[in-house]
């Protein structure tokens, strides 16, 4: 049985000079599946986050958040049924960590115990509980991005109804332990029955986390579906421009992908 | 922790107030204290210095601090730049140019005094503006931008200034010299009424998007992810920015450093959460300036220093201290 997309673009346009940075570009997040958005540098990825949680308006096409244009939500109610996870998120002065979590339920808000719940909840799942005092400028990169993780998924906590969760490049900080463990707790927001979708550059990861594949490709989506109808060696190969191979994961008996040099 | 630093802060400032007071060219006597504060119309020497002269100059200053500071503090959160401050990107300026117009105009007391800080808070918005508009975003990367946009703003105003310095009547002339110096002196009730006015609009606005300025330090997508609505925040913090700048600057004259050290000092020690740093932006700036316009009444009695001299003097050392402190690392 289909689930009916809560997140649906059409052919989205986005231009900057004579490029076009997405190029009618259309995709749908189902509620309750981990997407995992992948392509090479430059293909359009952040773009398409940035289109699709309304911060930047497309020159053609509509994205349609839960049946409503994106864009014609007011800013709190949109916080409260998309949470965004940025690449750039600068560290806030003076705030540590667990304020900088809290930040999360702005839009929701509710009571200061709700608000110490929810921290609690956020800063134990992302194993940020030594540091939830640390001042946000000495995290090291990793902690800071598990930090910001944290924050995001404090958004759509407890939320009433199924909300979109964009996470741009969330694990590129991480050691192997802690990529794991945030797209595990990622799996979980989809779990809760949000729809949530990741850009990633890990094949592997990717391979062993995502219930459905985007592929991005110089802003077009050149296909979109289940993992094992998407992820083909030949297709990435060509995609990428460098050899992806699929390996026997044997201890589990399961298939992954790795890239290797070109050969020369 | 950082709620019980800003409670003994607040406490402190009524203190200061007094102190503030009490000392002057004619000192009253510690023993005399309670008295004078106990008989406001016993019209002895004291309690008429006190209550007619002293006690609103003290007001005026604290009130002028405290506009500037949280002016400050708005637009350090508003461009997530330490090094914002009303008087380096130029809205103290504006005010000034604003503020000397109406007096080269002698309209200064027009509308029940009102022209003035008016005429002060259009120079401010208006240069406010000019600088929005060399501003291709609040976000990062801007802070060399706002930093220059600020000296070429400082500049071009400061030329404005010059002009009008030429083309002034001589009454007009001194009050210019006023502006650029700064003074709590000539402070009287109805003064501090309308001063008062424009702080409790301009500190409503501020204080009202404290939640959204904490939001803010994420970069504005980050937090119109988060649900602030970055353009009205942006809107309601400058047009608070240039109500406090442009009061204050009608009635004191253009002063420096109160805006950019004292919300650092409030951040170094409440932390960085606004709903601690406005507050607390506004008691440093009001206890910072007392003392200010108390060094400049006393220290060269009878004769008295223009305030500006005293905050920058007092202020550049301190500031440079503030940032060798180990804790500030984090911060700046």
């Amino acid at each position: 049985m289909e689930v009916p997309p809560l997140l649906k673009a059409n052919e989205l346009v986005v231009s900057r000079g004579n490029k076009r940075i997405l190029d009618r570009a259309t995709m749908h997040l189902p509620a309750g599946s981990l997407t995992v958005l992948l392509g090479p540098n430059g293909a359009g990825k952040s773009t398409l986050i940035d289109v699709l949680s309304g911060w930047l308006a497309a020159d053609a096409g509509e994205v349609v958040l839960d049946r409503c244009p994106v864009g014609s939500i007011p800013a709190r109610e949109r916080a409260a049924r998309c949470a965004v996870m940025r690449q750039d998120t600068a560290r806030p002065t003076g705030l540590n960590v667990r304020q900088s979590v809290e930040l999360g339920r702005l839009a929701a808000g509710g009571s200061s115990e709700e608000i110490d719940q929810c921290a609690d909840e956020m800063l134990r799942r992302m194993d940020l509980e030594p540091l939830a005092s640390r001042d946000c400028a000495n995290l090291s990169g990793g902690e800071w991005q598990r930090a910001c993780f944290a924050r995001t998924a404090a958004q759509v906590w407890n939320c009433p109804h199924p909300a979109v969760v964009l996470l741009d490049e969330p694990v590129s900080n991480l050691d192997p332990p802690h990529q794991h463990s945030l797209l595990f707790e990622a799996r979980a927001l989809a779990g809760e029955g949000h729809a949530v979708l990741a850009i990633l550059h890990d094949l592997h990861l990717a391979a062993h986390h995502a219930d459905r594949i985007i592929l991005l490709q110089n802003g077009c989506v050149i296909r979109e579906g289940p993992v094992k109808t998407t992820l083909h060696p030949a297709l990435l190969t060509r995609i990428y421009g460098c050899r992806v191979e699929e390996l026997a994961d044997e201890v589990r008996g399961l298939r992954t992908l790795a890239s290797f040099p070109p050969a020369r | 922790m950082s709620r019980h630093r800003l409670l003994a802060l607040g406490v402190a400032v009524p203190l200061v107030l007094v102190v503030g007071a009490m000392l002057g060219a004619v000192a009253i006597a510690p023993s005399q204290w309670l008295s004078v504060i106990g008989n406001p119309g016993s019209g002895s020497m004291e309690a008429s210095v006190f209550w007619g002269i002293r006690l609103p100059r003290v007001v005026l200053a604290a009130l002028v601090g405290a506009a500037l500071a949280l002016a400050g503090a708005g637009i350090q959160g508003l461009f997530r730049n330490p090094l914002a401050d009303p008087g380096l990107i130029g809205v103290s300026a504006g005010a000034s140019v604003g503020a000397v117009l109406c007096h080269v105009l002698a309209w200064q007391d027009l509308w029940g005094g009102w022209m003035l800080p008016g005429m002060a808070f259009l120079g401010g918005l208006g240069a406010v503006g000019l600088l929005r508009l060399f501003q291709t975003g609040f976000e990062s990367g801007g802070a060399a931008r706002l930093i220059l946009s600020g000296i070429a703003l400082n500049a071009m105003l400061g030329s404005v200034l010059g002009f009008a310095l030429f083309s002034a009547s001589d009454s007009a002339l001194r009050s210019i010299t006023f502006w650029t110096l700064g003074s709590c002196g000539g402070a009287d009730w109805p003064r501090n009424a309308v001063l008062l006015g424009f702080f409790a609009v301009g500190s409503f606005l501020i204080f009202r998007n404290g939640r959204s300025l904490d939001a803010l330090q994420l970069g504005e997508a980050q937090a119109a992810h988060l649900g602030v609505s970055t353009s009205r925040v942006r809107g309601e913090v400058i047009l608070g920015t240039a109500l406090l700048v442009g009061s204050a600057t009608a009635f004191a004259g253009m002063i420096g450093f109160i805006g950019l050290v004292a919300p650092h000092i409030s951040r170094l020690l409440l932390g960085g959460l606004h709903r601690h740093l406005l507050p607390g932006a506004v008691f440093t700036g009001a206890i910072l300036m007392v003392l200010a316009d108390l060094g400049a009444r006393t220290l060269v009695a009878p004769a008295e220093l223009a305030v500006g001299i005293l905050t920058a003097a007092a202020g550049g050392p301190f500031f440079l201290w503030l940032l060798k402190r180990p804790g500030a690392r984090a911060l700046f």
